[in-house]
């Protein structure tokens, strides 16, 4: 067993998920209501740049030859979905500092609406990325389930942090949006994806069997305690309390999207460190 | 007919002395923890039944290469002879071809290798023995045993840290028209190298008349080093 990836590249895959997931919450919000949510998508569109070149930035402090980065754009190879990240993500980022300067000195309602399409389909493409960058490589528990449970795990806690720096505007989206209901629905997507992933570790090959026995036993905590009872029960459990009418939103809105955030990190780190193990 | 270079190594013939592993550092400056060839020892069975097999491994030049595919900037590629090689001048060094590849014969270099015969003064025995430095000054080489043939053709003969390395079935020998150092230190001539496109090549003909098996088949890589008899 060689750990080659560190935790570097857990936190890059985590930011650039918060980033994809803030700006895909600021952009949804800009063409519902751009006026109406101004705070809100203005601080999800700031910080999504910031986050995703954030990642990278702690990326390139893990490559062994960091200058030579400058060579992936022209040195392309279309098999490698790195190679085609490093294009996405460095279109992303271009797009979305140019929609930040733009939101921060003209308003959201200034905004291209063409513009903030634009980033956010670039958006959802490096959400997806982060999973296929893994599955690409296609170790044992790296597989086909990697690009949905890390694109839902970037909407979710990159949503949660845009609405946790905006606690003015959060019970107004929650209730305007049924926001309970809609996070349930996603975390209950995110849980089915992650045990349709363990689900097949444990049925399929000797060594994926290998890499689930590892999983339920070396990661147990982390991936039980952090990843599904504090990243996705805790929320969905008191997001359902809201919904029986037992607690109000103001109330669980900030522990549950704290987990939310906390979950996901564990959720990605695990799997960059269970890849490792095969 | 384009060349398509293989290997075989005979198992029945191996003794596991491992002067491939040696004649492979010779040639290739590899510094001490990176081993291009190498070997594999298991157990198996419950005493007192059991077996023990010694498998020599090195890079297996896949078809089908899962360290080519992944690597963003072709940095690792194929030749047209079907050498898999790397160029470290264009390697970021993310270590995916490392991820990728299921044989574990991609190694990376955490510093310059055979740093310390530039900078270590110290001697075991003050004024009784040479230091290192004082070794790499007299030789005027990198280190004592450095090869220069190995940086043929732009390659790093001695590689800077930050990028990965493997086996390049000696492909600076090939051009040459010479086989690989492991081949021709091989004392029990165990492995058997050549052009799997030409019929009258001896690889061609031993291919033929054995069964050879490969590695991780399930993998699907098509690799080019094969193994024939079996170590015991």
């Amino acid at each position: 067993m060689q750990i080659v990836w560190d935790i570097r590249v857990s936190l890059d895959l985590f930011l650039g998920g918060l980033g994809v997931g803030a700006f895909l919450m600021g952009a949804v919000l800009y063409y519902i209501d751009a006026k109406s949510y101004e705070g809100i998508v203005k601080k999800a569109l700031v910080i999504a740049p910031l986050l995703v070149m954030a990642g990278l930035l702690l990326l390139l402090t893990e490559l062994g030859r960091p200058l030579n980065v400058i060579k992936t754009l022209y040195a392309i190879n279309p098999t490698s979905f790195m190679s085609i990240g490093i294009f996405l993500q460095s279109a992303f980022v271009l797009i979305s500092l140019f929609i930040a300067f733009n939101v921060l000195t003209k308003g959201a309602s200034a905004l291209c609406a063409k513009m903030v399409y634009a980033g956010a389909i670039l958006a959802g493409l490096v959400g997806l990325y982060h999973g296929f960058l893994l599955s690409g490589i296609a170790r044992e528990p790296w597989n086909n389930a990697m690009p949905i449970i890390f694109f839902v795990s970037s909407i979710l806690a990159g949503s949660s942090l845009s609405l946790l720096l905006n606690m003015d505007y959060a019970e107004d989206v929650a209730k305007k949006f049924k926001l309970p209901i809609v996070i349930n629905m996603i975390l209950t997507l995110e849980l089915a994806a992650i045990f349709a992933w363990v689900y097949n570790l444990a049925l399929t090959t000797a060594s994926s069997k290998h890499i689930y026995d590892v999983l339920m036993s070396s990661f147990s905590i982390e991936f039980w305690g952090l990843s599904i009872v504090v990243g996705l029960i805790i929320p969905l459990a008191l997001f359902t309390l809201v919904l029986l009418g037992k607690t109000t939103f103001r109330l669980v809105f900030v522990p549950a999207s704290i987990a939310i955030v906390v979950g996901s990190f564990f959720l990605k780190n695990l799997v960059v460190y269970l890849g490792q193990m095969a | 007919m384009t060349k398509k270079y293989g290997m075989i190594i005979d198992l029945h013939r191996c003794v596991g002395c491992g002067a491939c592993n040696l004649a492979c550092k010779s040639e290739n400056n590899t510094p001490v923890g990176i081993d291009w060839a190498s070997h594999k020892i298991e157990t198996y069975g419950v005493f007192p039944k059991v077996t023990y097999t010694h498998t020599p491994t090195l890079c297996n030049h896949c078809e089908d290469a899962p360290c080519v595919r992944v690597c963003p900037t072709h940095a690792m590629h194929k030749t047209d002879e079907g050498f898999v090689v790397h160029d470290p001048s264009i390697c970021i060094g993310c270590k995916s071809c490392m991820l990728a590849d299921p044989y574990g014969v991609i190694h990376f270099n955490t510093k310059d290798a055979f740093i310390e015969f530039a900078t270590d003064t110290s001697s075991e025995v003050k004024d009784g023995t040479f230091s290192k430095k004082e070794l790499s000054d007299k030789s005027k080489a990198p280190f004592p045993n450095f090869n220069a043939e190995r940086g043929a053709g732009g390659y790093e003969a001695i590689r800077r840290a930050g990028a990965v390395e493997k086996c390049t079935f000696c492909n600076h020998r090939v051009a040459k028209g010479l086989a690989p150092a492991c081949v021709v230190a091989c004392p029990a001539d165990a492995r058997i190298f050549g052009d799997m496109n030409d019929p009258k090549s001896q690889i061609t003909k031993v291919l033929k008349e054995n069964k050879p098996t490969i590695l991780l088949p399930e993998k699907g890589t098509n690799p080019k080093v094969f193994y024939i008899g079996s170590y015991n």
